[in-house]
């Protein structure tokens, strides 16, 4: 288990990164861990892989503390969003260093190398962007880690390299009991895999918890009225809110039928419920603190 | 340390062709050299007419050339990881304390410097052995060989701490270069104080970073050549040493401060711009000082110096006093020359 105890986080140019963060992630599951861009995401990662020292505050892995813990550490793997390589490295190389110090499988490695059709001897430096992540997502699936740190983890690959990996990350999740932590803006990626999540907004987890259990919570309403309407007329607060014409779609939280019982009493002349998704409730959230009006 | 070793090992592999390549360049044109060289000289005593044979130097200062060229160069191949964002998230995210990775990357490093000054010295020293008419003391060769070990152990030492102050690799090389002079600077300042000779006890050389190996070298060269009148300056075994020491134990000891987000920041350490740019700034003055212009030359220096460290054209109200600091306490500094 991974437990974040007020996590305080800062850089020269930006004191307040990470701000008192508190966060619990549980074994055994996959963990989208999103927000805007600049809210902190790569440096929490940085943190729970043990790149970095807090200033305040600690990471947990298993109840030891990760920073220099080389033991803790051996059980987690961190792909960055642009993971390092030297000049002239090739997938072969990057292998032998990942196997000098992790418990590495050849078999697991070699396996999707072939998935993603990548030739181990020509140098990473001449691969395109998504072709060098398929190599780190190899190396990632064959050391397979009790910790898996994926940051930005499907930036540049294919639909169907997005499938494999995927796959692999289930894999891996079912037959190992790992836990991975993904950071990305592909949230449709993520509702995929996850099985809970938290956003990071202004260097704080705003909202977290089960990703399925947390979209039963959200309803979002089509309805249709003779007139314009605006967003104060509905006996609720609307976490997102969009009038096309006579047309509105809104998400809120609460009961549902309450919520229902609210837009009918403005009389529309149609109204149905829709799934929520993943982007939704992100958006949602995000709008509700001021972002993206 | 097992996992240690291991990455060493797969560090050492990695790093194949650079040995080779290395070897080959260090010992290629080394070999090249001695092959050509004249041995041995005659020349004509202008007073008596007598004809005199003298020994030519033996080269040996080449190979110490280029293990000192090396000290300079493999610091920057093997420590630049910690220069770039992508580098730190690679190397620290690695099950390795970090004591253990700059111990392993340290090993590397002096393997890299010593692995191809062997190969060049012992293949310099088989050269002249092939050779008819060899006038040289070759068993000079060994404390030659071993000395040179020794010199380069330290540089490396203190190349290693140096460039690793920097946050990006430009700095870490002006660090390298900017410490050559820095301790001989402040002696120059030292025997102007007190009015004694510039060559007072032949110090001047020591107190270069690599003064240690340039001074062995040139003393064992003479050695080589059989002439016994040059000895070692009671410096050479006491400074280029004590900085490796130094350089190693702050290398490991600092580790412990280090900052991985500062990776591609400004370079912020107190052993580099902040005491560069106003020590070298007072000194030079006072050793210069006189005139409004060169006043004026070193205040321009220490502002654009201090432009390129912070990247900036504005900078805060502190650098500014620091400045001013450096060129008061140069004028002052001035005065006690006289």
């Amino acid at each position: 288990m991974i437990k974040i105890k007020n996590l305080t986080k800062g850089y020269e140019a930006k004191k307040d990164v990470l701000q008192n963060v508190n966060l619990e992630i549980s074994d055994s599951c996959v963990f989208g861990l999103v927000g805007i861009n600049g809210a902190g995401k790569s440096t929490l990662l940085r943190l729970i892989a043990g790149v970095m020292r807090a200033e305040q505050g600690q990471v947990f892995v298993d109840g030891e503390k990760v920073y220099e813990n080389e033991r803790k550490k051996q059980e987690i793997f961190f792909l960055p969003d642009d993971p390092f390589y030297a000049s002239g490295v090739t997938a072969r190389t990057l292998a032998d260093m990942y196997r000098s110090v992790y418990d590495f499988s050849e078999e697991t490695f070699y396996e999707y190398l072939g998935k993603f059709k990548l030739n181990e001897k020509l140098p990473i430096r001449n691969f395109s962007k998504g072709m060098k992540r398929q190599v780190f997502v190899a190396l990632a699936l064959a050391i397979a880690p009790k910790y898996l740190l994926l940051d930005e983890a499907f930036d540049g690959l294919d639909p169907l390299a997005r499938l494999v990996f995927k796959r692999g990350l289930v894999k891996l999740v079912e037959e190992k009991g790992a836990t991975v932590i993904i950071s990305s803006h592909s949230l449709r990626e993520l509702e995929d895999i996850c099985d809970s999540y938290g956003i990071l907004d202004h260097g704080s987890i705003t909202c977290s918890g089960e990703l399925e259990k947390d979209l039963t919570k959200l309803h979002k309403f089509q309805a249709a009225f003779e007139g314009e309407i605006t967003k104060e007329a509905f006996g609720f607060e609307c976490l997102s809110f969009h009038q096309t014409g006579r047309v509105v779609r809104l998400i809120a939280r609460g009961d549902a039928e309450f919520l229902l019982e609210q837009i009918n009493a403005l009389k529309p002349l149609f109204v149905e419920e829709i799934a929520v998704d993943f982007e939704e409730l992100f958006i949602g959230e995000v709008e509700a603190r001021g972002y993206l009006q | 340390m097992k996992k240690t070793w291991n990455f060493l090992r797969f560090e050492l592999k990695k790093n194949l062709w650079a040995f080779v390549v290395l070897a080959a360049v260090c010992t290629i044109p080394y070999i090249a050299q001695l092959s050509t060289m004249t041995m041995s000289y005659t020349y004509e005593e202008w007073e008596t007419g007598e004809h005199i044979v003298r020994i030519a130097s033996s080269q040996i200062g080449t190979v110490f050339v280029m293990l000192g060229v090396l000290c300079y160069i493999i610091p920057i191949l093997v420590y630049s990881f910690k220069m770039s964002k992508r580098g730190v998230d690679g190397y620290y995210s690695l099950p390795l304390k970090k004591g253990k990775l700059y111990l392993a990357k340290t090993v590397l490093g002096l393997l890299l410097v010593l692995v191809p000054y062997t190969v060049a010295f012992w293949g310099g020293f088989l050269t002249l052995l092939c050779r008819e008419g060899n006038p040289y003391a070759m068993g000079w060769y060994v404390p030659a060989y071993f000395g040179g070990v020794f010199f380069g152990i330290c540089l490396f030492g203190i190349n290693a701490f140096l460039f690793t102050r920097a946050n990006k690799a430009g700095d870490g090389v002006v660090f390298m270069i900017a410490y050559i002079p820095f301790f001989w600077m402040l002696y120059a300042y030292f025997i102007q104080v007190f009015d004694l000779p510039y060559s007072y006890g032949n110090y001047e050389m020591d107190l270069f970073t690599f003064g240690g190996l340039i001074d062995f070298g040139n003393t064992i060269s003479y050695r080589i050549m059989q002439y016994a009148n040059r000895n070692f300056s009671p410096l050479t075994f006491v400074v280029m040493p004590s900085l490796g020491a130094i350089g190693y134990f702050l290398l490991f000891f600092n580790l412990r401060f280090e900052k991985s987000e500062n990776a591609e920041q400004v370079s912020e350490s107190w052993f580099g711009y902040k005491m560069l740019i106003p020590v070298y700034t007072a000194f030079l003055l006072a050793l210069n000082s006189g005139d409004l212009l060169s006043f004026c030359m070193f205040a321009v220096a220490a502002i654009v110096a201090t432009i390129v460290y912070r990247g900036k054209f504005k900078f805060d109200l502190k650098w500014w006093g620091m400045i001013g600091g450096a060129l008061a306490l140069g004028l002052f500094l001035g005065l006690m020359i006289g």
